[in-house]
């Protein structure tokens, strides 16, 4: 029960700064740890780039002496195509040793002669055939091999399985007007297989080297991937050959800086996730926690508010009671010693009327008359005291209002210049009361009303019935109370008046709620009083206050 | 008409005194008694036609007087300063003639005196 109202209290007490508190961490923390990473991982990108670009300069520089190796037999074939009486031969003996070595080479001696370049002889794969003119990109490299002094190369010509690239040489390394031309297949798969690509920074990069500065899948010489282009982070430098410019590009098999090392990032990553759900889960629990004690104390609290303001009600009502019944028993005291006295200044009084002359009884009797009203007040003072004293169980009876109403106005009439009005009266079932105490508290707000309207005015005696009560009110047209007064009014002792001891609205009071019903005061300063009784239809158990 | 006795008991002076002034002027002759054992005395005692009693008093008080006298007691009328609803039944019970609360009128006491005296005659 308690944590249910822990839970309800809770909410209703956590602010919304608090309670997106644990979000906004994780939000703060989910981006920091993202951060991190990015940052993390972009220097892992840079140190493996920066590997890849080492490595890639060290394969181009391989590459390049691989390369350079061609000149360097071309110069001989040259030096050879220039020798004593019959060139071609010493050229085709030099040629063949080569061949022999590359065996998918074609080497060959072209001269010129006017525009047409013809092939003298040919040593190696019969791919070209002495007697043929050179043509096209052929002719076209070994044109400019004729006028350069270099080695130049054709790029990769034909395609699928019959590729190949063409390599010239012309003078001064040759003979006026002759070229050597070579002519080697090309198999990009097969390039890996060689001596070269099997060499160190080859296992730990994918390569491919292209006979273009673009990456031209037909112009592919080498690859060491098995899918070209490469993907990635590739690194690319362009090496010179035979006057042209190729494209080596060069990916990583694997991350140069390590495996451990380039999964860093990730580990920094999913740490940080981790952190940011695991403190964002905790404050939540803390702060459900902390909403948790924070409602128990409310309700703690309350419940302990309730208790002491129950306890200092009881106290309050304890303290009410017994000051009442205190008064009680001085007002019973007073009340009956009263009595004796009275009983005797009565007698006397009686004892000198019969005792005077007729004379006398001219003379003395109107003060007389006035000793034996005094008595009477003095009387009335007793027997309410003595009736606020009392405090008697109501007893249960049909009591039938109208005739109630009559009976009070019987024996308090009003007084010259009051008119009494009724309204509602008749036809109302009687109520299970206490006849004469509710003719007591009639009686005592009837005279109430004729004393406050000093001479003139009118009474309003109104009955309605309620639900499960019946509605008695009693308005004057008097002069009204201020709110003080209104506040006061049903205190014992309490009065305004010149005469009476303020005792017949505090019996009032009793006798109302000791019928289990209600009584209020509604007054306007100069407009009048209207008191509003309400008894419930059927006796109810009232604790007395005794 | 003879002169009927009546006794009056009351603690209180001037209650007895005035009494006695009231009902010496009225023509009875009255025998006083200043506590309830002085008044039970003078009931068994004498041939009283009306007691007029008051019935808080030191001694015996004035219901326990009336319990005590035995048969036939006079015809007693019983006053009281308390009004007190459970004394006024005892008082009934106890056969009182009837039960004054004070202050009363004196006319009334007159009257109910008178009317005892009659019915005891």
């Amino acid at each position: 029960m308690a944590d249910d109202r822990a839970e309800g209290r809770g909410a209703s007490r956590r602010d919304g700064a608090s309670r997106w508190l644990p979000a906004a961490v994780l939000g703060v923390l989910v981006v920091v740890a993202f951060g991190v990473f990015l940052t993390v991982r972009r220097a892992v990108d840079d140190q493996n780039g920066r590997i890849l670009r080492e490595r890639t300069g060290e394969i181009g520089l391989l590459l390049k002496s691989a390369v350079g190796e061609i000149p360097a037999t071309m110069s001989a074939l040259g030096v050879a195509s220039r020798l004593g009486a019959a060139p071609d031969q010493a050229f085709l003996h030099e040629a063949r040793q080569q061949t022999a070595i590359a065996r998918t080479e074609s080497i060959a001696l072209v001269r010129r002669s006017g525009s047409r370049l013809t092939v003298a002889a040919v040593a190696g794969l019969p791919t070209i055939a002495p007697g043929d003119v050179l043509t096209g990109a052929r002719a076209a490299a070994v044109q400019r091999a004729l006028t350069s002094g270099q080695v130049v190369s054709t790029r990769v010509l034909g395609s699928g399985q019959t590729r190949v690239i063409g390599f010239a040489l012309g003078p001064p390394a040759t003979a006026p007007g002759t070229a050597i031309y070579l002519q080697s297949p090309i198999d990009p798969a097969a390039a890996a297989q060689g001596q070269v690509a099997q060499q160190r920074p080859f296992d730990e990069l994918s390569v491919a080297l292209y006979a273009t500065p673009r990456a031209d899948p037909s112009q592919l010489v080498l690859a060491t991937a098995k899918t070209t282009p490469l993907h990635g982070q590739v690194a690319r430098q362009e090496i010179a050959v035979g006057g042209r410019k190729w494209l080596l590009a060069a990916g990583a098999r694997q991350p140069l800086v390590g495996t451990f090392a380039n999964d860093v990032p990730w580990v920094i990553l999913a740490v940080g996730l981790v952190i940011a759900l695991v403190s964002s889960g905790v404050m939540v629990v803390f702060q459900r926690r902390r909403d948790y004690a924070l409602a128990l104390v409310d309700v703690r609290t309350a419940e302990l508010e309730r208790s002491m303001s129950d306890l200092s009600e009881t106290q309050a009502r304890l303290v009410f009671q017994e000051r009442l019944a205190a008064i009680g028993q001085v007002a019973a005291a007073v009340g009956h010693e009263l009595r004796n006295p009275l009983g005797v200044l009565t007698n006397t009084l009686y004892l000198i009327r019969s005792g005077l002359a007729d004379d006398e009884q001219a003379r003395l009797g109107r003060h007389l008359d006035r000793a034996d009203r005094e008595i009477g007040v003095a009387v009335v003072i007793v027997e309410s005291l003595l009736e606020f004293a009392r405090a008697r169980d109501p007893l249960d009876e049909p009591v039938d209002v109208a005739d109630l109403v009559e009976e009070s106005l019987s024996v308090a009439p009003p007084p010259d210049g009051v008119d009494v009005v009724q309204i509602g009266l008749d036809g109302i079932e009687p109520i299970h009361a206490d006849h004469q105490q509710l003719r007591q508290v009639l009686l005592n707000l009837l005279t109430n009303s004729y004393q406050a309207m000093s001479g003139e005015g009118v009474v309003t005696i109104q009955a309605k019935r309620r639900a499960s009560a019946l509605e008695l009110r009693v308005s004057d047209t008097g002069t009204g109370m201020d709110e003080d007064t209104a506040n006061h009014v049903f205190d014992a002792f309490f009065t305004r008046k010149a005469k009476g001891i303020g005792l017949g609205l505090a019996v009032t009071k009793r006798i109302v709620e000791a019928h289990g019903g209600t009584i209020a005061a509604e007054s306007t300063l100069g407009v009048g009083t209207t008191f509003v009784i309400s008894i419930p239809l059927e006796r109810v158990a009232v604790e007395v206050r005794s | 008409m003879s002169a009927v006795d009546v006794l009056v008991a009351d603690d209180e002076l001037g209650m007895r005194e005035t009494l006695i002034d009231i009902l010496e002027g009225s023509g009875y002759v009255v025998t006083e008694a200043a506590d309830g054992d002085a008044a039970l005395d003078a009931i068994r005692r004498g041939h009283y036609g009306v007691v007029v009693m008051d019935i808080r008093m030191p001694g015996r008080d004035g219901v326990t007087v009336l319990r005590e006298v035995g048969a036939p007691p006079p015809p007693v009328i019983l006053m009281t300063a308390y009004a007190n609803q459970a004394q006024i039944r005892e008082a009934h019970r106890a056969n009182a003639f009837a039960v004054l609360s004070k202050p009363f009128p004196v006319p009334q006491l007159l009257g109910l005196v008178a009317s005892a005296t009659g019915a005891a005659a």
